[in-house]
């Protein structure tokens, strides 16, 4: 048999072992992440599954559309704390409608939602400290009102993810969560408006960024993958990277390989 | 299947299994890009074997699959026909209507009031310099239900996926959004050739696919095949480019027939052969001349 080679290099069994083991934990790991998000328990995925080091805590950072939550802080200001003040908001309709009733409610009651990773495109770069993961995360949410109705929907995106190696193992660095399209549950889906009155009902999601930037623009889709989705890589570039100062969310003209 | 496998040939299965579902999904985002140029001209093996079907057929050799694909007017590309086809294939169900187009695109109320086509908008919005790869579209074949099978030989992989795809637009072609679901099932076949995987088979299977909510996918079809508008396989045709092997390989969309099994789940064998293949009459790789890899219908990017 012929050595194995990949990225221009040769590798004996046991690093090849080693290699298909951390793509298998890596796509455990997102596959942790997403169900935890979707559960609402996104204090444990930032206590297990993110960073802990400072180097890398310092620039660590969540993505949405319109702009990057940089530093861990920010990024659980974001994934924890803004979505609980969604939650508390909702309860709290439910308690002054009916207070009886929803008196010993928790948060959460009258939302949902549901993250997942699908066809995953993975590579961990030649130094085996880094690794970009792409995914497309067919979820939907669901909110309610006392009043009886409800808003859900369909929501489909990109999940760009850069991941390094820590003491302790991989961990999520950088993420960008690229939302594409809300299908609105009972809407005829033609009917809703296009981009000339901007409906994207997942924008009460996207939160207040720490660096506001047009990360991605669902009115051009998917124009900028090509160039962003993930390709092997030596080592970790942070122009080339995933993270707050990477090339998501570049225009072209800012992008030397498009002009 | 061999049970003396040592342990490099075992670490060798596992490695293949997971580049089979590192260049599927190179495929699904690069072909929801519409990037068949960085798809085709990279990792498929570059071979007069080489064979994509379809429901309407396969596209024999790579002669035959790359201007299918390719979807610029590579003019300067030895195969291209004299007249450009952008689409690898043609859409007989949809030439019925007045804009063409996907079935779900057909089943959309116009919007006179909205722009109709992204072409329309260019006045309205300063688009110059975006990209129209990708661009207004979101086709996404997203993967799941894998079953994977190398072969004891370890130089060829077999696989089988379901889709349960979603295609979006943002501004379809009647002014409004349309999209819909198109739920497929892949055979797919790779080989180790010169130090490296390819792709070397595919076979795409069209269960249903229709509108999200326009029309009802499984009654409006069934009405058209009672009453013989639509004959099962018309619902998609042969790229305008021409394929040679025009057999009917998977009936398309069609919820009146038993689920059809065109692709079944690769089973444990030896090698690549006439019994264990999605594209018979194709199956050697290993003796064959492969077309060089610069000739300006690719670029080796990987």
């Amino acid at each position: 048999m012929e050595k194995f080679k990949e990225y221009k290099r040769e590798f004996t069994d046991e690093e090849m072992i080693l290699h298909a083991w951390d793509k298998e934990t890596i796509q455990d790991l997102i596959g942790r992440f997403v169900l935890y998000w979707g559960n609402g328990d996104t204090v444990r995925a930032l206590n297990e599954l993110w960073v802990k080091e400072p180097v890398h805590t310092a620039d660590a950072s969540f993505a949405t559309n319109i702009g990057f939550f940089v530093g861990i802080e920010e990024v659980r200001r974001h994934l924890v704390d803004e979505y609980e003040a969604i939650e508390r908001k909702t309860l709290d309709a439910f308690r002054a409608a009916c207070p009886e009733k929803y008196a010993d409610a928790g948060l959460g009651m009258g939302m949902t939602r549901t993250h997942s990773c699908t066809t995953p495109l993975l590579f961990i770069s030649v130094d085996d400290r880094y690794a970009r993961y792409l995914g497309y995360d067919l979820g939907m949410t669901g909110h309610g009102s006392p009043d009886g109705t409800a808003k859900c929907y369909f929501e489909i995106g990109l999940l760009l993810v850069e991941l390094v190696r820590e003491a302790d193992g991989w961990k999520i660095w950088h993420v960008v969560q690229e939302h594409d399209f809300s299908i609105e549950s009972g809407t005829n889906y033609n009917d809703v408006d296009t981009v000339l009155k901007g409906y994207d009902p997942a924008s009460r999601f996207y939160g207040d960024p720490t660096v506001k930037k047009e990360v991605y623009d669902n009115q051009f889709g998917w124009e900028y993958l090509f160039y962003d989705m993930p390709r092997p890589f030596k080592t970790y570039d942070e122009d080339e990277g995933y993270g707050p100062n990477g090339k998501v969310g570049r225009k072209f003209y800012e992008r030397l390989e498009m002009l | 299947m061999r049970k003396d496998k040592t342990l490099h040939e075992r670490v060798a299965a596992v490695v293949a299994c997971q580049k089979v579902e590192e260049l599927k999904a190179r495929h699904a985002y690069l072909h929801g890009m519409d990037r068949g140029r960085e798809e085709y001209g990279t990792f498929w093996l570059r071979s007069d074997n080489s064979t994509f079907g379809h429901t309407f057929g396969r596209m024999m050799g790579y002669r035959e699959l790359v201007p299918a694909h390719f979807d610029e007017p590579l003019r300067a590309n030895p195969f291209a026909p004299p007249e450009y086809e952008p689409h690898g294939m043609t859409m007989p169900e949809g030439a019925e209507n007045e804009d063409g187009g996907m079935p779900f695109e057909n089943a959309s109320k116009r919007h006179h009031d909205r722009p109709m086509k992204m072409g329309d908008m260019y006045d309205m919005f300063d688009l110059y310099g975006h990209n129209p790869k990708g661009t207004n579209m979101q086709s996404c074949h997203v993967l799941a239900s894998s079953v994977i099978e190398v072969a004891d030989d370890g130089k060829s992989a077999r696989s089988f996926y379901l889709t349960p795809g979603t295609m979006l637009s943002m501004h379809g072609p009647k002014g409004g959004r349309s999209g819909g679901w198109l739920w497929e099932r892949y055979g797919s076949e790779f080989v180790y050739r010169n130090g490296r995987w390819w792709w070397f088979h595919e076979q795409v299977c069209p269960d249903i696919g229709d509108s999200y909510d326009e029309s009802n996918w499984a009654q409006d079809r069934f009405r058209k095949y009672m009453d013989g508008k639509l004959r099962i396989g018309d619902c998609s045709g042969p790229p305008a480019s021409g394929i040679s092997d025009l057999r009917q390989a998977h009936n398309d969309i069609s919820v009146i027939q038993t689920v059809q099994d065109t692709v079944p789940a690769p089973e444990p064998y030896e090698h690549l052969d006439e019994e264990h293949t999605y594209s018979p009459g194709c199956t050697e790789f290993e003796n064959i001349p492969l077309y060089p890899a610069r000739k300006g219908f690719g670029d080796p990017l990987y």
